[in-house]
This record gives structure tokens, sequence and C-alpha cells, in this order.
């Protein structure tokens, strides 16, 4: 398949109508143009059967020896064609002339005159036919005429309009493709501008000078434009920032290993080992996050990675990976598991219960209660997370969604990414994410629901 | 047991040789998968654990021509990419297991043990987990090196709870599990049994822990942090 062009289309429509019009034209013009020309030469052949009859008429007697003579002085002087004649009485008899050239149909010519194709001697004429008084004697005078002339004129005629039209055609084509040439140029300018762009430059393209036709195009171009633009700008402050976010545990890391050389005693060389430990784990902890982030934000659940899943079971995992961590803090993990189908990537739904999940046990003290709780009302998947730790300001609420956000008198492991992979990954399922406090006493509710499975 | 290290970061391959060592095996490290593929091509081992990030030859290629060999070599991939086509790739290629960078190094031998059990074909009767021995085949139980006596039924909720043990386990399953096809059993039957087990198993440290609203969980490896 060759690639849509608007130019070869609308060439080749322009083309192939603008040349059948003009073969129509000739045609018309050609049949128009031929039939003067054979009045002209019919004339002629009528007014040489009048002559004929004249010189009859004029002579003494009808010697046919004598008509011939000056018949043929008459009549065989054209160069071109053959003339022939004949004279034939009411009863068909031939009085002088051609035998071959007989009188025309069966039925006499009744009155006037009449001009007919035939053929004679093998060749294709043309016969004038008259009915005349020859001194008293009804009879026939016919002349007949080989085509050659008529021929002639007819091809110099096509000719000539065969010429004419092949310089139209080609100025037809030429024209066209210039036209059609003068009617994209604007189009042209716009690639040229758009061609001309750094990769970088995500400005808006102007849509004013640009023709009525494209603007739609132009502005919905725009758009993606600018929502590039956002999700570049979010990309670079997020890689900023992550690589700030990574020097930290590096350096402490470095310090610690530097700490870790100097010294000779093989206590404090295990409590640096111990120290290395924890700082590694962060770190590893920060690099998942951040992958995770980056890929529920590049919208990683694909088409084939969103499946009915039911929400329970994403709970049950996730609970379960984090139950050892849970049980050494000494909290109480409850879970209250509905059924709560949805459509959904199975991994990045886990994520995101195990970071609400790990958020509940670092936030909450010895000795608590958290409570995982999955249900489906009305086919819309819910999720809860609750749980009696310190709670959530309700001034930070919407904050904490923020990337490396973290809330006031939280120093520890957190690298503040939890809440916003949270959020990220939601948004990707189409999801509401929503912070409350419990009803009575302190704590933190996070709920979320999920769009009705279609 | 002859294992075959293909690493081509010095840090951890280094790290992991050391700890393997230690820990009893016969270990090589190869650091490229010409090497590594040269190496499983006239050595046997027991277990390789190859890297996918190589120089050379890459680690997909290296094991899709160590699984055109006669000999099945148990192959434990390593990769820091985490995306399910990557691991699908490799399973695909061959590999009995894939642990994603960074690992903890006791993941890493549980895993490698699991792999060589696997190829030898034998499967696991013994069960330990911390203060708790259990012989699934014998159906005997010891805390703490003691044996201890149980009814069938009890024997039936702990077998179910130790072959789950790191998993959380529901009521129904445990009342599916242990009861006949003839008979129903009440959901608060398993809290008597969990709570007859407890009596039983508790006071040597062995902890069923209680899931609210859901069921119990038996950790696998308790680290008493109590």
């Amino acid at each position: 398949m060759t690639q849509l062009s608007i130019r070869r289309l609308l060439f080749r429509w322009l083309a192939v109508l603008l040349l059948l019009a003009l073969v129509v034209a000739t045609l018309f013009g050609h049949a128009l143009a031929l039939r003067p020309v054979t009045a002209a030469y019919d004339w002629v052949l009528l007014d040489t059967a009048q002559s004929l009859t004249r010189l009859i008429n004029s002579r003494p007697d009808v010697n046919p020896e004598a008509l011939s003579n000056s018949a043929d002085m008459l009549l065989r002087t054209d160069q071109f064609d053959r003339i022939y004649y004949s004279v034939h009485d009411r009863s068909g008899r031939l009085i002088a002339g051609d035998a071959q050239l007989r009188p025309p149909g069966g039925t006499f010519l009744e009155a006037g005159e009449l001009l007919y194709d035939a053929r004679l001697d093998g060749e294709n004429v043309r016969v004038a036919a008259m009915r005349v008084n020859l001194r008293g004697v009804d009879a026939i005078v016919q002349v007949a005429e080989t085509g050659n002339k008529r021929s002639e004129l007819t091809r110099q005629i096509l000719t000539g309009m065969i010429t004419i039209e092949v310089m139209l055609i080609v100025s037809v084509v030429v024209l066209v493709m210039f036209g059609v040439g003068k009617g994209l140029e604007p189009l042209e300018h716009l690639r040229e501008e758009i061609e001309a762009r750094s990769h970088r430059d995500l400005r808006p393209i102007p849509p004013e000078h640009a023709p009525v036709e494209v603007r739609p195009l132009l502005i919905a171009l725009n758009e993606l434009l600018a929502r590039l633009d956002r999700t570049l700008q979010s990309q670079q402050q997020f890689v900023a920032n992550a690589a700030h976010q990574l020097r930290t545990p590096l350096a402490g890391l470095r310090m610690q290993v530097e700490y870790g050389l100097s010294q000779s005693d093989p206590a404090e060389h295990l409590r640096v080992l111990r120290e290395l430990g924890l700082s590694t784990e962060r770190a590893v902890r920060l690099a998942n996050q951040l992958l995770t982030l980056a890929r529920a934000e590049a919208g990683f659940a694909q088409a084939d990675s969103m499946r009915i899943i039911d929400l329970r079971n994403v709970a049950g995992e996730a609970a379960e990976s984090l139950m050892p961590a849970a049980i050494r803090k000494r909290i109480d993990l409850g879970l209250e598991l509905h059924a709560a189908p949805l459509r959904g990537d199975f991994f990045l739904l886990k994520e995101l219960l195990s970071n609400l999940i790990d958020n509940a046990i670092a936030y909450t003290p010895s000795g608590g209660r958290i409570t995982v709780s999955t249900a489906s009302e009305g086919g819309i998947a819910m999720l809860r997370v609750e749980d009696d730790g310190i709670g959530i300001p309700e001034s930070q609420r919407l904050l904490v969604f923020e990337r490396f956000y973290r809330a006031d008198g939280t120093a520890g492991e957190g690298c503040g990414l939890g809440l916003a992979i949270v959020r990220e990954i939601a948004h990707l399922h189409g999801g509401k994410v929503d912070i409350q406090s419990p009803a009575r006493g302190r704590g933190t509710i996070v709920s979320l629901e999920f769009p009705r499975v279609a | 047991m002859h294992v075959l290290i293909v690493e081509d970061d010095k840090a951890l391959g280094d790290g992991l040789v050391r700890y393997l060592q230690q820990a009893g095996y016969r270990v090589e490290l190869a650091t490229g998968g010409r090497e590594a593929d040269l190496l499983l091509a006239h050595e046997e081992y027991d277990l390789v654990i190859l890297d996918i990030g190589l120089p050379g030859l890459d680690g997909f290629e290296v094991l899709r021509r160590a699984r055109q060999r006669e000999r099945y070599v148990p192959a434990l991939v390593l990769t820091a990419r985490d995306s399910v086509a990557d691991r699908v790739h490799g399973l695909d290629l061959g590999a009995d297991d894939y642990l994603i960078k960074p690992f903890s190094l006791i993941e890493l031998e549980a895993r490698m043990r699991a792999v060589i059990r696997r190829g030898q074909q034998t499967a696991e009767t013994q069960i330990v987990c911390g203060q708790l021995s259990v012989d699934i085949a014998a159906k005997r139980v010891w805390v703490a090196g003691n044996p201890v006596r149980l009814t069938a039924r009890e024997w039936g909720v702990l077998e179910f709870l130790v072959l789950r043990a790191g998993k959380i386990v529901s009521k129904e399953q445990i009342v599916s599990a242990i009861s006949g096809t003839d008979e129903e059993l009440n959901l608060n039957v398993v809290e008597v049994y969990i709570s007859r087990l407890r009596n039983k198993l508790g006071p040597a440290g062995v902890k069923i822990h209680s899931i609210r609203g859901f069921g119990y969980y038996l950790d696998k490896t308790p680290d008493d942090a109590a």
C-alpha cells in the first residue's frame, strides 16, 4: 500500500476528472467539426449532378457517346477522387454513364434529391441522386465520388484537434501540479516550522497562521505537546529528586565504611557492619520504591497486564508478606476480606497495598491494631487500611501524597515515596484515595475506591 | 555441592564466593559469559547461579546453550531487571528459579537448596520451624527436640499450618483440610484445636499467630525479637 498523500489524492482526482472532461469535449468537437465539412462536399456533389443535368438538357440529343465525352470533361477533373455518374430512366434502364452506379433503393426516387453512401468497385462512395426531367423523359441523374478528399480533410481536422488536445493535457497536468503545490504550501510551511524545532522545544505551535482545515489538528497537537511538557518536567523533577535522595543512604554507607576501616576494635567493626546493613536496606528500599513509582507513572500496566482480579487476593498476599514485620512489632494485623473484583494489574496493586500496610506498621506503636478490609459495593471495589497509630494531621493529608514528602516528626526509614506510589497506582486504575481519621480515638484510615468493572 | 557462580560484579561475586564457601559449598566463579559457557560445557556442577547482564554472552544465551546440552544443571538466575517479561523469558529458557537484585544471602541459600533438591527429585519430609520440627511422613512432632503427642485432628491442623508456614491460612481452609467427606465441622472447632496446639507447643516458643477476622499464621523462620 502506498502512503496516503493529500498532494497525490488532489492531483489524481483533479487530473483524472479534467482529462475525462477534455476527452469528452474533444469527441464532441470532432463530431461538430466534421458535420459542415461533409455538408460542403455534399453540396458540391449535388451541384455536379445539377451541372450534369444542365449539360444533358443543353445538348440536341441524348447521344450516349457524345454525352460521355462531355460529361467526362465536366466530371473527371478531380485529381483526388474518382467520379462516377449515371442517368437512368424511370424503368431503371441506363441512359448514359457508368452501369455500376445503380439507382438508389428498389423504389424510384419520388422527387428532389437524395444523398447516400454506397460501395462501388470495392470502394466507399458518396452518391448524390436527383430526379430530373430530361426533355420530357423522367430520369434519375446520379453522381458518385470516392471519399479520398473527405477522409483527407477528416484526418487533417483530427490531427489538428489531437495536437491541441495533447497540448491541453500537458498544460492541465502541469497546471494542476502547480495549483496543488500552491494549495498545499501552508502545510509545507507548517512542516518546515515543526521540523526546524529543537526536540526540547515543546511550546505550542501558533494555530493562527495555519489554514482553517488543519487548525483542529494543530490544537490537538498542542494539547499533546502540553501534556508531554508537563510529563517531561515532572520526570526531570523526579530524576533530580531521586538522585538527591539516593545520595543520602549512599553517603551513610560511605561514612560507615570509612569509619569502620579506621577502627581496630572488632566490636566496633560489628556495630559498623550492622549500620551498613541498615543503610543498605534503606538504599534497596528506596531503589525499589523509585522503580515502582516510575513504572506506575509510565502507565506501565499495559492493557495485557490489566485483567479482572480480586482485590481480596491481592490484599491477602500483601498482608502475608508483611505479617512477619507486624508480628515483630507485636501489631495485631487483622483482615476482613470480602470479594472485590476489579480490573487491574496484580503486581502494582499488591505494591499499593504493601505500601499502605507497611506505612501503617511503621506509624503504629507496638501493641496497636491494623485492619485491612476489602469489599465490593454495587460493583465498586473498595479497600481500607485502618490503624490506631499516630495519625496524619488534617493539614498534611494532601501533602503526604507528594513525592519525597515526609511528615513532621517522622524521622525514620521512610523515603516519602510510599503514598506517592499509592496515589500513582490508584490513578492508573482510575481509583480514588482518601485519608480520614477514625470516628473515635486516633489513627488513620486510608480508603480507596475503584471504578466499576465494565 | 559443586556450584558455579557467574557474576561480573566484583563485590557481589566475591561476596557470594566467600559466603558459600563458608557454608560448605565447592564454588567456582566465572566473570564473563564465554568463560561460563566453557566451564558449563566441560565441568559438572550441581547448580549454576547465573547473572543475566554479563559481558560477552549474556546470561540468557549462556542458559540457552546450557539447556541444549545433555546434562541438566539446575540454574538460579540473578537479575536486576524485574519486569514480568524478563522473568518469563528466563523461566522459558529453562531457569529453575530467579532472584531479583539486591537479595539477601539467607534468601539465596534457601532458593539454592530448593532448586538443588528439585533437581534431585527428593521431597523433604522433615520440616523445621524454629523450635518445632515435624516429620510429615511419620506424622511425628518434636518441640525443642522433645517428642509431642498429638491427636489425629490436632496433627491435621498442625500439618496444614506447617506445610504453609509463612503463609496466611484461613479458618475455612483448615476446616476443609481436616474434615472428612461425611462430617461437617464448625469454624469454632478450629479455634479449639489451635488453642490445644498452642498449649502443647507454646511453652517451647512455637507461636501460632492469630489473624483477626481471617485465620492463622505460622512464622517460617521465627526470630525471637521478643
